[in-house]
């Protein structure tokens, strides 16, 4: 069960992964609180705040208003997006939107969130990869390379965190249908389900496990770690 | 230089380090060699400066700033060079 009185913040927080995440928090009893671009629809239980995660003025201020909240214990950086396309053909604009918003918006609100949390000498911080960079996806290789650098910005981040007792830990799901998939052939998914050692699509509920699991008192020890959904 | 931000700075290291606050000097090493702090104590040194000057001077210390960071890297060698640091964030902020 989650401590009463413990404010999450969930970026991401207005749809697919980051919505259910928000959603499962706040009826576990967190205090949840939702940074993403759009604060529509609003979601019961839940302070959205506007922030786009790749603007670090944005995310600075947003963790202003964390603050005066109080009680911050955790941060789910589920903020991500994608593009599939061969990178022969994929614009360097889209290149850079995807690194700013999935590698440099962790890495802004994990700066901001964990200045924070090493206050308090407590805390989570989860983040998120992907099976694509796992089994080098055809097609996701900008993608791919955003999360694989979240997933090494998460382990050495994780070290210098573990001085203030706050752990930083990667979820690294497969494909969950959400809208960053939508546009994705069903046989695309299967093959990538096919690489998992469960060869079962996850659900986001699979997501709010592993989440809630790494922000529960038990998981204290457990850093530095990707937990790969269905295993890879 | 500033006192009360002097006191500070002797206050926050020696509770940190548990060095008496009458051993602490203006020369104190903060960083390189000889520093009294570990990585983890620099860290809390900082973040408690950027409450204080919040809470006393309503000065805010942006560490996202290049220059700010800059200076503070050169400025954190000792204790002296921390609090002039502080100080001149402090009247900065004050100055408006």
């Amino acid at each position: 069960m989650a401590a009463k009185n413990q404010t999450l913040v969930v970026t991401g927080a207005s749809r697919g992964l980051g919505r259910h995440v928000c959603l499962r928090a706040a009826g576990e009893g967190y205090d949840v609180i939702g940074l993403a671009r759009a604060v529509k629809p609003e979601i019961d239980g839940v302070r959205m705040i506007s922030c786009d995660v790749g603007d670090p003025v944005q995310v600075a201020a947003a963790f202003r208003e964390v603050r005066k909240a109080g009680n911050f214990y955790g941060l789910i950086n589920a903020a991500g997006i994608a593009s599939m396309n061969l990178i022969l053909t994929t614009p360097p604009a889209t290149m850079d939107r995807i690194i700013r918003v999935n590698l440099l918006g962790t890495m802004y609100c994990s700066q901001q969130g964990g200045r924070l949390l090493a206050r308090k000498r407590l805390g989570r911080i989860v983040n998120f990869s992907t099976l694509a960079h796992s089994i080098a996806l055809k097609g996701e290789a900008v993608y791919a390379a955003s999360k694989g650098g979240v997933e090494s910005f998460s382990r050495t981040f994780a070290r210098e965190m573990g001085d203030h007792n706050v752990t930083v830990n990667c979820i690294s799901p497969g494909p969950i249908d959400t809208d960053l998939i939508a546009k994705v052939p069903r046989s695309n998914i299967a093959m990538i389900v096919g690489h998992q050692i469960i060869q079962r699509q996850a659900v986001p509920e699979d997501v709010w496990n592993a989440v809630s699991l790494l922000l529960s008192p038990a998981a204290s020890m457990v850093t530095g770690d990707v937990i790969h959904l269905g295993g890879a | 230089m500033n006192e009360k931000i002097r006191d500070f700075v002797v206050r926050t290291v020696s509770e940190l380090t548990g060095i008496p606050e009458a051993e602490i000097t203006a020369d104190s090493q903060l960083i390189g060699e000889n520093a009294v702090l570990d990585s983890r104590d620099l860290v809390m040194v900082m973040l408690d400066a950027e409450d204080f000057l919040e809470a006393e001077y309503q000065a805010s210390f942006n560490w996202n700033s290049d220059s700010a960071l800059s200076a503070a890297r050169s400025q954190l060698r000792t204790v002296g060079t921390l609090t002039e640091l502080l100080t001149s964030t402090a009247e900065a902020n004050h100055g408006g």
